[in-house]
């Protein structure tokens, strides 16, 4: 099995819930405010936990706000 | 900056000025005087207890004003936070192998070293571990930050 890459749409949904902040998000699924940055920058891959809070904090399933992108073995990113 | 990283920042300075202090102590007086000068030990003693006091008051206090706004440290934190162990370890042994080599260059020809060294390498070893708790934390932040998860 290829390596894979995880990415998600969290600026995207924050925007379609009212401008969400960062901020808020962070508050409300228990994390700092720098997490949120590094997930959307696409440098943190969260536990399953903080993924499915993600996902309830916008009422949406976790495949709504993660994708996982299965990589053949040798290809270049 | 996450809470983490201020809480670093602020564990290096009192970690930089303590040793610093203690240094001096040393520089000034001389450390053939610590064997000799009872008062030169107690100030050592004083400030050397006084450091990890201050240390432990810095946790204490941005740990409480901290949770007060908020969550201090989630789980990427505790990720980045568990390599702050491995820094610490290379810099005490990096330091220990800096006095080895220094004491053996000066005082091979004598066979034998001052005693005080011993304490020098112990209080060095402890200190180093302690400022290293937060320099290694603001290493393992900016690695993340440069690199994200690897």
């Amino acid at each position: 099995m290829g390596k894979g890459e995880v990415s998600n749409r969290i600026r995207r949904l924050r925007f379609d819930h009212g401008e969400m902040t960062q901020q808020e998000l962070a508050n409300k699924v228990g994390c700092t405010r720098q997490t949120i940055i590094a997930l959307e920058q696409g440098k943190y891959v969260p536990s399953v936990t903080l993924a499915f809070q993600i996902a309830r904090a916008f009422g949406v399933t976790v495949e709504d706000v993660f994708q996982y992108e299965e990589k053949e073995p040798g290809t270049t990113p | 900056m996450t809470p983490q990283q201020k809480r670093a920042w602020y564990g290096l300075a009192i970690g930089i000025v303590w040793a610093a202090a203690i240094v001096a102590v040393f520089v000034i007086k001389g450390a053939a005087a610590f064997d000799e000068d009872a008062g030169m030990r107690v100030m050592v003693y004083g400030l050397f207890i006084a450091g990890v006091l201050a240390y432990v008051a810095m946790l204490y206090i941005t740990g409480w004003r901290m949770r007060r706004e908020g969550v201090i440290m989630d789980e990427r934190d505790r990720m980045i936070l568990r390599k702050v162990p491995v820094y610490q370890m290379f810099a005490v042994l990096w330091t220990l192998a800096g006095w080895a080599i220094a004491l053996s260059e000066v005082y091979h020809d004598e066979g034998q070293i001052p005693v005080v060294f011993t304490w020098l390498m112990f209080y060095s070893a402890i200190i180093v571990n302690i400022v290293f708790a937060s320099a290694g934390a603001l290493i393992a932040y900016w690695s993340d930050e440069q690199h994200g998860q690897r």
